[in-house]
């Protein structure tokens, strides 16, 4: 996922890059939202005068094809943002990931340890080697979380 | 009505949420990578098993902190702890290295504490009339009003247009997710019963500004921490201050009221933020000042300008979001959401219903600034160990403190699922360098533009002459259209001057 810089532009950024990415991401899923509004937003048609349900998000839609057409058009000379480094995506990657793990087995783990697991994991991911930081701390963060929210704030966790 | 609102604030809870919460806000505030729009989207949970007047104060006690607080990395770091405090590392580290530290913080936290006044004042005497006058405004007039406040976010939000057009829309997009504001009918739910409610307000905000932090030093990996570059060299200084007489605040006074009063103004226009005004004011006061020269190179009117108006912001941006319900910022659209969650919702009707609340909470605005000033001063020597934290120990408990304010709102681990979600887009839209606090204000601001639009236009048969025919849409429409010229006149000027450079 490296970018490799052409010479014409400068270091950190690359003809076609992560603004790039991201806009025509937008303008894709704004296209999809636009061909799949019938099927996502039912209509009862009880002949009231005015818009309908659909009106305002064709509306935004359009727009939003429109605004995101327009920068990729206006900004396709200009140097863009780099991708950036494979590791640091993995890494991005990988904590959200983790988050997802956690949310999935919250129900089955319990909130503690589904948080705990998060932060020594994360801790480790942010380069934390030392045991009493990256096991410890997140450990008993996450027991206070879950004392304040039971006995302090009478939340019923998983 | 305000004799009724002091009373409300004699509360013990009062007193500790707000002492709570300035404490935590200077904290936060001074780790730089951190802010207040992030503090408070995190302590919201906090609040749920307050009552209305501890739980907003505790949040706006916060706010002040964090945005003071900032300025204690900017001066002893140089490292503005929030994007406004920029503009008081550039005198205040100067002041520093000199030796002088400590009459930086305090002539900071002084400057601070004026501005927060000042815009608090203005705060009281504009929100009433404000949203009296937007009781007579219908469907029409709020769908311009509305209209307004994005076409000024996207102008003058700073940064590119298209940019923060698109963000704004994506925004709005996102608001469309769920029941539909006046058949009820599902909307790109995609079957599912829980997004049925729409991407709720509390998780996205946390995900777009805690999550998605966390996943940007999760992308960075290990970073060094400021305490390994060279805090140690100004941080002594803090306890050997000079002392900072009244005799010199005197001296500023012009200063300070010009920069309060800008900042109050730009906080009042939603979108700007509190960036803006600080370097503004930091501008006006050098031209102004006769020692112009020594700005740059430690002089304290350079420190004071900038604090007084990035703190004025913040009764500023009060005042659009309390009387019409339009966010000024990231900060007042967190805490536009906290006020939905204690059930005083925003808007013309809030100063009917919740006159004492309302009159309770600016009062505490203005006294706030009595453990702001107390903290403040405490705070200074403890703040420079609080900077030492590494984010590899910070950032795991705010992932754990992110889920655990996510899920806490309806007790749902779809909205877990949701602030993963917002988080995973803010840290690509970051990393791409979008500008999030549009995306934000649209996301606020589109289901209610909706409404008012569909309204409108369901009472004129679908005839836009309601549009037309209305002297307050048309002089907002006029207004928006002055904007739009200014803006592009002040983009040409720019591009001519860049050329001629």
């Amino acid at each position: 996922m490296s970018v490799e810089h052409s010479t014409s532009t400068p270091p950190g950024a690359s003809r076609h890059g992560l603004q790039t990415l991201v806009c025509s991401v937008i303008l894709g899923l704004a296209a999809c939202g636009l061909l799949t509004l019938q099927a996502q937003v039912t209509v009862f048609d009880f002949g009231d005068p005015g818009p309908d349900a659909r009106f305002f998000p064709r509306m935004v839609l359009w727009l939003l094809i429109l605004v995101a057409g327009l920068r990729l058009w206006r900004y396709r000379r200009t140097p863009d943002s780099a991708l950036g480094a494979a590791a640091g995506w993995a890494r991005a990657l990988a904590a959200a990931l983790l988050v997802t793990a956690a949310i999935a087995a919250m129900n089955t783990l319990g909130f503690v340890i589904s948080v705990a697991a998060v932060g020594i994991v994360l801790a480790w991911l942010l380069g934390e080697r030392r045991l009493r930081f990256s096991v410890l701390l997140p450990l008993l963060v996450a027991l206070a979380i879950a004392w304040v929210a039971r006995h302090g704030l009478h939340l019923p966790l998983p | 009505m305000l004799l009724d609102a002091f009373h409300a604030l004699l509360d013990v809870w009062v007193l500790i949420a707000a002492l709570c919460g300035v404490a935590i806000g200077i904290v936060i505030g001074a780790i730089p990578g951190l802010g207040p729009t992030l503090a408070i989207a995190l302590l919201i949970p906090v609040t749920f098993t307050l009552s209305p007047i501890p739980a907003i104060i505790l949040l706006l006690g916060v706010y002040q902190g964090a945005i003071f607080g900032g300025s204690i990395s900017a001066i002893l770091l140089n490292v503005p702890g929030t994007p406004s405090s920029a503009a008081t590392a550039l005198d205040g580290h100067a002041m520093a290295r000199q030796g002088r530290a400590g009459e930086a913080l305090r002539i900071a936290l002084y400057a601070s504490v004026f501005g927060n006044v000042f815009s608090c004042l203005v705060l009281i005497l504009l929100a009433q009339p404000l949203a009296s006058l937007a009781l007579d405004f219908g469907p029409a007039q709020m769908t311009a009003l509305m209209t307004f406040a994005l076409a000024i976010i996207v102008l003058f939000g700073g940064g590119s247009m298209l940019d923060a057009a698109l963000m704004t829309l994506v925004g709005v997009a996102a608001g469309i997710v769920g029941l539909d504001p006046i058949e009820g009918l599902p909307r790109f739910t995609f079957g599912s019963f829980a997004a049925e409610d729409g991407l709720a307000l509390i998780p996205v905000l946390i995900g777009l500004f805690a999550m998605s932090e966390v996943l940007l030093q999760a992308f960075a990996g290990r970073q060094q921490g400021p305490a390994e570059r060279g805090i140690d060299a100004v941080s002594s200084q803090t306890s050997s201050p000079r002392a900072v007489g009244w005799l010199s605040l005197w001296k500023m006074r012009v200063t300070l009221l010009i920069s309060s009063a800008i900042g109050t103004f730009v906080g009042i226009l939603p979108g700007i933020g509190s960036t803006v005004p600080a370097f503004v004011s930091y501008g006006l006061a050098r031209s102004r000042s006769r020692h112009g020269a020594r700005f740059g190179h430690g002089e304290p009117e350079g420190v004071a300008a900038p604090e007084a108006a990035n703190n004025a912001v913040t009764g500023g941006a009060l005042v659009p979001m309390l009387a019409l319900g339009i966010p000024g910022d990231a900060v007042t659209a967190v805490i536009l959401g906290a006020f939905m969650l204690q059930g005083l919702t925003p808007g013309p009707f809030l100063f009917q219903q919740h006159g004492v609340e309302v009159y309770a909470i600016f009062e505490a605005l203005i006294l706030l600034s009595i453990p702001c000033i107390l903290l403040g001063l405490a705070m200074f020597r403890g703040a420079v160990h609080v900077i030492r934290i590494q984010p590899r120990h910070l950032f795991p408990i705010i992932a754990m403190l992110a889920i655990f304010g996510a899920f806490s709102v309806n007790n749902s681990l779809f909205d877990v699922a949701v602030m993963l979600g917002a988080g995973v887009v803010g840290c690509v839209l970051r990393r791409a360098g979008f500008p999030l606090p549009p995306l934000l204000i649209g996301l606020i601001l589109g289901p209610p533009l909706e409404q008012s639009l569909r309204q409108a236009l369901l009472t004129s048969s679908g005839s836009t002459a309601i549009f037309v025919h209305s002297p307050i849409v048309m002089g907002l429409a006029a207004v928006t259209l002055l904007c739009v010229l200014g803006a592009a006149y002040q983009r040409y000027r720019a591009a001519r001057r860049e050329r001629a450079a």
